[in-house]
């Protein structure tokens, strides 16, 4: 025990490989608790397990065969895997309700930002946490060791159908490509819409907002100017016509400037050449 | 203070006059200051040195001592007096870190004063020893023989060089006293610089003039005499150094190899028991060489012209004349000429004030490109290289116009002797005839050539390049058009390729090097007769004379050089008691050295005269023999030629060695001619279809011209723009050639980058946009199904970029057998991906700039490295077979999966686009070697690479050359300097390689492990270490498969993974396997049935090891072989433990990055256990075996 997490040791299957010895792992597990406020994340949180340092193979499957060994009665309805992931959606699009459409609505408990290496068991009702808690402890003072349920495909086969599930079928792809698209269109025209409403709006101080023919959003019109590139192009072109050898002040503070720069190149060669002389790169034997 | 006051004043504007005055005296001033730095430096440099140097014992002290003066003097004046030094050193010098870094290598070569000092002293001594041997009577060969056998003081032969003196001489033998004892060469020049090894100091002594008479040049008689002189001497040195308390070594020595003069050698040894007045120098690491010579004038010079004989011997038709005896000839000149040519350099040393450093620097250059003196080291030397610059100071041009000025500084001087040699023919075009009389200043350039190297000396008569052959005139040619490239390059500071860097190693230099070993019993068959005896003298320069012309004939535009060079295995010097050096080995190697002309090597017709020319013909007919015939070519000429077949793996350039070797030497020394890619090409695995690898590349780029056609052709809502590939296969950079069907090679599919015409209507979002290019994709597939033979359909890539995982892209298999993936890029992107950047969360930033870096590496900077590097396959021929090479080697050392593709071309272009201090490589196997060197030397932590791919042989001054200016080179190099403030030790990016395409450097390189890159280094180092035991002969096979073998130990765990032969399905043959017969080799011929078939046929254990990594990211590196078809699907998976993360106990925490277990209260430590069992199970029925350390 620590921090509030209870150490579980379970038994590894050894492979044929690596026969004789027998490696142990190490469950850190916990109930889980939050701090968000939407009531049916409070719900999923009470009815979960945090878990900690994973092993290979955790997945929903692994994990309904491991507490339904180990504690008969705790039925499992949802494992979350914590993953590295950025919603690119979210980051990209100037749309108002930005989530991602591809691959459909979320499952509740997966809104949990979970850490690295880290895992939310989710049971079907409350009483089925204390029990699997209950045995847990139950089994972490004991002496036996539960043995760990790899329910994934292994070896050659894995890999094999890694490369295999990278095929899409085509037609199977327009369709959910073409459904895509129209959501994503849908959505763009409330935005659209919601656009022109507010070209037509007048405010307060009796300013309208100019649309330009490009912009379909209003973010996009709102957001940061952050063309700076741009400023810096007109910058330059400014810069071209201006004489620079015209005033005779301009000359000298040029000429001055050249031998200024000669001076610092040349203090700076000479503390270069020391460096490479410390180095002893001027041994050529 | 007044400098800033000066400032101030400008600033206004209008005091001028103020202003203007100040300055003015300041620069008087100046002048005066920087006179007098700059005589204290002339003296430093100047003959003086014990003055300055006294007190000065090391370098450190003597900074002090120049900055302390300047300490007292005012701050303006220091500014002012930098301004000047370095506004001259821009002037006079290349640039001002030139002039500095030539300052210290002088410096560092300067010879230790205490050292000079104590042989000094041995010299005065050694003087004092020499006149107290005794004088002789006239004495017969008879009696001279008998006095040294049974002399008092032990035996010693008399060193008479062959052919010995006949019985019946009727001349007289006689030691008198030495008219003069000088000191000579560097030594006494005082430019005398530490050398590797021993430094040797010339002693000339002079023959009186009594004993020889004015025809003694003829016949040996001068050579017998000189001989017998120097035996009497060193038989009483002997015994006289040791009563003057003078332990030394005697032996004898030929004077820069040349059999006719030998001297006597002097070491310094250590006794056992010492006398307090005994004068040891063996620390100084300073040998004595006493050279006997002949007074200045003795002989009339006219006689001893080169092409004088002067050797007379019996012939069978007394009619035709003898032939002209050059070298015996010009060795009895130089014995005339030891202390005359001292006298002379002398005089040009005090007359310009730089003559002394540019003697020094031409020296550092010439060691470093391996020439020397020594008729073996090329016959070039210190020596030569000051006459020829004191010519030069005399003129020189074709008008007799002066090419150095005696104003020059020492970089000038050098310069423009290495632009004279790189630029003047002094062989065929013409030769430099200069006048060594002192005050005549008559040096001129004169048209048509002796066709041997020739600087002539028209006061004594002596060709001052008689030791160069022309093979060695062809390669210290080319070395010098090398340095004046280097030199005039304004861009990067090349001090270090020009003086620092040692370019001798001849398998690191060579195109093609091949080795002769010839018996010395082959004389006779090889027509070594006595008028070649005379001619030539020794059997070693025969045969470097006649193979030389052999090649040339034989090979003609296919080099641009050929260097050949004789080695015997006779040893240096040799003990007092034998006439000559001992040579037990009986076999001489001759050494050929190709640098091959690439547009020509390979041809397989030799073309000769036309057919109407009968006088040609008939030479080509009578030098081919039977392989000479008359053909008809497609442009209608009907010539003479030769056609060559060459075995498979055998160069043309050798197949024609053998024939020409076999008709014109002898069949056994043609049988024995080894080369040295002949291990290499071994190396390469080889494809399974018997084309050579151009053909199978060139087969690939037309079935996706007509791909590429195909699909620019087709209707689409939005008309293709462009279909760019970028795929190794595509620009001839893959190991395993593109083999059509291999569906197993890892690189099988080549990537495309398709752009369409511009619209605004893309999604301005990245998901959606994504799902659009997947419509796009799709209509793509459509519309290759009405084409015949072409089947596609579309995947989710594997490595794409991060987090997105709506990418697409459509899989094509063409009726060649060929694969392509394309993909589509919008102008869209970019900006979508900029705009995730700027989004995201400070936390998220890093992985959000990985996705963008990701997004350029995989959709624009991969197209324009495809373009550059398929532009430079072309422009380099070598290229190809150099990376596939480099790629194969990191490979089996289990690198290659940890460094990205482009990286590793970048890093196989250096050589190629800058291959200073070498030539341009040639042949595949001197560029891979040079990688390996490039990369044993290259310090990433310090020193950025940075490449630039324009065509060097361009016009630098031209207006539209597209070479890496001095900005761009700086801006770089300051991106460089930025990063590594960040990451001083290079955690994150180790290999900076900027070039046109990537001035940020690290596009390529970032997320390479630091350790990987570290084992690279260290790989390379081990490698040339290995090869540089191999210097002097050709690499041998067992040292190359050394090379290619990977050090399993050094990894912590091995895991052997099932072996499952797929070299057939990778297209290739396996060479572990001893025996493979070509018609049990199944040639495939088409696709699987189904897209599934086809994607799962590569190796899973390569994505074995992906996931690998992916999962244990922070606690253990895995590598394996990328390519298993070669070794016939065998492989192995390596892991490296992070130390960091695996020894020592870590505080418990949430998000731990690792597996652990419980180690003490709140305390993990890594589970090692665990994590090596997860392995195994992931592996499951792949991992056949597991061992660790």
């Amino acid at each position: 025990m620590s921090k509030g997490y209870t150490v579980l040791p379970i038994r590894l299957v050894s492979p044929p490989q690596l026969a004789d010895t027998a490696a142990v792992h190490h469950l850190y597990l916990k109930r889980h608790s939050t701090t968000q406020r939407d009531p049916t994340l409070v719900d999923i949180a009470n009815r979960s397990l945090f878990i900690v340092n994973l092993p290979f193979g955790a997945n929903f499957e692994s994990f309904k065969r491991f507490f339904g060994e180990i504690s008969t009665g705790a039925i499992i309805e949802g494992v979350h895997v914590s993953s590295p992931e950025i919603d690119l959606t979210k980051l990209t699009s100037e749309m108002k309700n930005n989530t991602a459409l591809e691959f459909g609505e979320k499952k509740e408990q997966e809104k949990f930002i979970l850490p690295l290496n880290t895992a939310l068991v989710t049971f079907l009702d409350t009483s089925g946490v204390d029990l699997a808690l209950q045995s847990v402890r139950k089994l972490a003072s004991s002496k036996r060791l539960a043995r760990w349920p790899v329910a994934v495909s292994t070896g050659s086969k894995r890999y094999s159908s890694l490369l295999e599930e990278t095929v899409l079928e085509s037609e199977g792809l327009a369709e959910r490509v073409a459904h895509d698209m129209e959501l994503f269109a849908a959505k763009e025209l409330d935005d659209l819409q919601e656009l022109n409403e507010m070209k037509n709006k007048v405010d307060a101080d009796g300013f309208t907002l100019v649309v330009g023919s490009h912009r379909k959003t209003k973010n996009g019109i709102l957001g940061k100017l952050q063309h700076s590139r741009d400023l810096e192009k007109i910058n330059r072109k400014m810069k071209k016509k201006e004489k620079t050898d015209f005033y005779k002040f301009q000359i000298r503070e040029r000429k001055k400037q050249e031998m200024n720069d000669l001076l610092a190149k040349f203090k700076e060669d000479q503390e270069r050449v020391k460096v490479m002389r410390s180095k002893r790169e001027f041994k050529p034997y | 203070m007044a400098k800033r006051s000066r400032n101030e004043l400008a600033a206004d504007g209008k005091p001028k006059a103020v202003a203007s005055s100040a300055s003015a005296e300041e620069a008087t001033e100046v002048k005066v200051v920087t006179s007098g730095a700059l005589q204290g430096d002339e003296s430093m440099s100047g003959a003086e040195i014990s003055e300055q140097e006294e007190g000065e014992s090391s370098e450190s002290e003597e900074e002090e001592d120049e900055q302390a003066p300047q300490s007292k003097r005012t701050k303006p004046q220091l500014a002012a007096q930098d301004v000047q030094i370095a506004r001259e050193a821009a002037e006079l010098f290349k640039s001002n870190i030139f002039k500095m870094e030539i300052d210290e290598l002088l410096n560092e070569l300067r010879l230790k004063e205490s050292h000079v000092e104590l042989v000094e002293r041995v010299l005065h001594r050694l003087h004092d020893v020499i006149r107290q041997v005794p004088e002789t009577g006239d004495l017969t060969l008879a009696e001279a023989e008998e006095k040294f056998v049974k002399g008092k003081h032990g035996s010693t032969s008399i060193p008479f060089p062959d052919p010995k003196p006949s019985s019946n001489i009727n001349y007289k033998f006689k030691y008198l006293s030495p008219e003069d004892i000088s000191l000579v060469g560097s030594f006494g020049l005082k430019t005398g610089v530490q050398r590797p090894g021993k430094m040797v100091v010339d002693v000339a002594l002079t023959m009186p003039q009594s004993l020889l008479q004015p025809k003694d040049y003829l016949n040996y008689r001068a050579i017998y005499k000189r001989a017998f002189y120097l035996a009497h001497l060193a038989s009483h040195l002997t015994s006289l150094c040791k009563k003057n308390r003078l332990p030394v070594k005697l032996s004898y020595e030929f004077l820069n190899g040349d059999v006719l003069c030998p001297c006597l050698k002097i070491e310094p040894i250590n006794p056992e028991k010492k006398h307090e007045e005994d004068l040891i120098f063996t620390r100084t690491k300073i040998s004595i060489r006493i050279l006997v010579g002949f007074e200045f004038g003795i002989f009339e010079g006219k006689k001893l012209l080169p092409d004088r004989n002067c050797i007379r011997v019996q012939q069978e038709h007394k009619s035709e004349d003898l032939p002209p005896t050059p070298l015996y000839n010009s060795s009895v000149l130089t014995s005339c000429t030891f202390s005359y040519y001292l006298k002379y350099l002398y005089t040009n040393k005090k007359s310009a004030e730089a003559f002394r450093d540019a003697a020094v620097l031409g020296k550092v250059w010439l060691a470093q490109h391996g020439f020397k003196s020594h008729i073996q080291d090329g016959g070039f030397g210190h020596f030569e290289f000051a006459i020829l610059m004191a010519a030069l100071l005399q003129g020189g041009g074709e008008n007799g116009n002066k090419i150095l000025l005696h104003g020059f500084s020492s970089y000038q001087l050098f310069k423009g002797t290495i632009k004279y040699l790189a630029t003047q023919d002094l062989c065929h075009d013409g030769y430099l005839s200069f006048t060594s009389l002192i005050g005549d200043h008559n040096s001129i350039y004169k048209k048509e050539g002796f066709n041997v190297p020739t600087i002539f000396d028209k006061n004594t008569k002596l060709n001052i390049l008689w030791k160069m052959s022309r093979s060695s005139y062809e390669a210290l040619k080319k070395q010098a058009q090398e340095a004046l490239r280097l030199l005039n390059d304004v861009v990067k500071d090349r001090f270090r390729d020009i003086f620092i860097l040692n370019s001798t190693d001849s398998n690191f230099n060579f195109d093609l090097s091949l080795s002769l070993p010839v018996d010395r019993s082959l004389e006779g068959t090889l027509s070594f007769g006595s008028l070649e005896k005379i001619q030539l003298l020794t059997f070693e320069n025969f045969l470097t004379n006649k193979i030389f012309k052999l090649v040339h004939r034989a090979l003609g535009d296919r080099i641009s050089e050929a260097v050949v060079s004789v080695e015997s295995g006779a040893s240096a010097s040799w003990s007092l008691q034998r006439r000559k050096p001992s040579d037990d080995s009986k076999t001489s190697t001759v050494h050929i050295g190709l640098y091959l002309n690439p547009q020509e090597a390979d041809k397989r017709v030799t073309r000769g005269p036309a057919l109407d020319d009968k006088v040609e013909g008939e030479r080509f007919a009578s030098f081919w023999q039977s392989r000479a015939q008359v053909r008809k070519f497609k442009d209608g000429t009907i010539q003479y030629s030769c056609l060559w077949s060459p075995p498979p793996d055998v160069p043309v350039i050798v197949n024609i060695l053998q024939y020409v070797f076999q008709l014109h030497l002898s069949s056994e020394l043609s049988d024995a001619l080894e080369y040295s890619s002949k291990s290499f090409t071994k190396l390469l695995p080889k494809s399974s279809v018997s084309l050579p690898p151009a053909t199978l590349f060139q087969n690939l780029k037309n079935s996706f011209d007509a791909l590429a056609q195909l699909t620019l052709d087709m209707d689409l809502p939005l008309r293709v723009k462009s279909v760019s590939p970028a795929s190794t296969q595509l620009r001839n950079a893959s190991i395993i050639p593109a083999v059509p069907y291999a569906i197993g090679n890892p690189d099988f599919f080549n990537d495309v980058v398709i752009q369409l015409e511009t619209s605004v209507k893309w999604p301005d979002e990245l998901y959606a946009l994504e799902n659009t290019k997947t419509a796009f994709l799709l209509k793509i597939h459509e519309n290759l199904q009405g084409h015949d033979g072409y089947r596609s359909y579309v995947t989710r890539p594997l490595d794409s970029v991060p987090y997105n995982k709506a990418i697409t892209q459509l899989r094509i298999l063409t009726p060649q057998g060929y694969g392509f993936s394309f993909k589509i890029l919008t102008e869209r992107d970019e900006t979508l991906y900029l705009r995730a950047v700027e989004n995201g969360e400070e936390k998220q930033k890093t992985e959000l700039q990985k996705v963008y870096i990701s997004f350029q590496q995989h959709y624009i900077a991969s197209v324009k490295h495809h373009r550059t590097v398929n532009r430079l396959m072309t422009r380099y021929p070598a290229l190809s077979g150099t990376v596939r090479l480099f790629k194969h080697w990191l490979d089996s050392q289990l690198l290659l999966s940890h460094f990205s593709e482009p990286l590793i071309e970048l890093i196989a272009l250096k050589p190629f686009v800058d291959a200073s201090p070498y030539p341009t490589p040639n042949g595949p196997e001197v560029g891979f070697l040079r990688i390996l060197q490039f990369l044993s030397l290259w310090n990433w932590r310090e020193d950025p690479l940075v490449l630039d791919f324009s065509d060097q042989t361009e016009d630098v001054t031209s207006e539209y050359s597209d070479r890496l200016s001095l900005q761009t080179f700086q801006l770089i190099n300051n991106n460089f300097q930025i990063m590594r403030k960040q990451d001083p030790s290079g955690l994150n990016v180790q290999f900076f390689v900027g070039s046109r395409d990537d001035l940020s450097g690290k596009l390529w390189s970032s997320y390479v492990h630091v350790a990987m890159a570290t084992r690279l280094t260290a790989l390379s180092k081990a490698a040339v270490g290995l090869l540089k035991n191999q210097t002097g002969k050709l690499i041998e096979e067992s040292v190359l498969k050394l090379l290619f073998t990977p050090a399993l130990e050094d990894y912590d765990f091995v895991i052997r993974v099932k072996t499952e032969d797929n070299s057939t399905s990778s297209g290739c043959l396996a060479t572990t396997k001893k025996e493979t017969f070509k018609n049990l080799v199944n040639v495939l011929s088409e696709f699987p049935e189904t897209p599934k078939e086809v994607e799962s046929a590569r190796d899973p254990t390569v994505e074995y090891t992906k996931e690998l990594n992916k999962v244990y990211e922070n606690s253990i590196i895995f590598s394996s072989n990328r390519y298993s078809g070669p070794n016939a699907g065998e492989n192995v998976i390596t892991g490296l433990y992070n130390p960091v993360v695996v020894q020592g106990e870590k505080k418990f925490k949430v998000g731990l990055d690792f597996n652990f277990k419980p180690s003490g209260e709140g305390k993990v430590l890594f589970n090692n256990d665990a994590v090596l069992n997860e392995i195994i199970t992931m592996g499951g029925d792949l991992v056949k075996g597991f061992e660790s350390k």
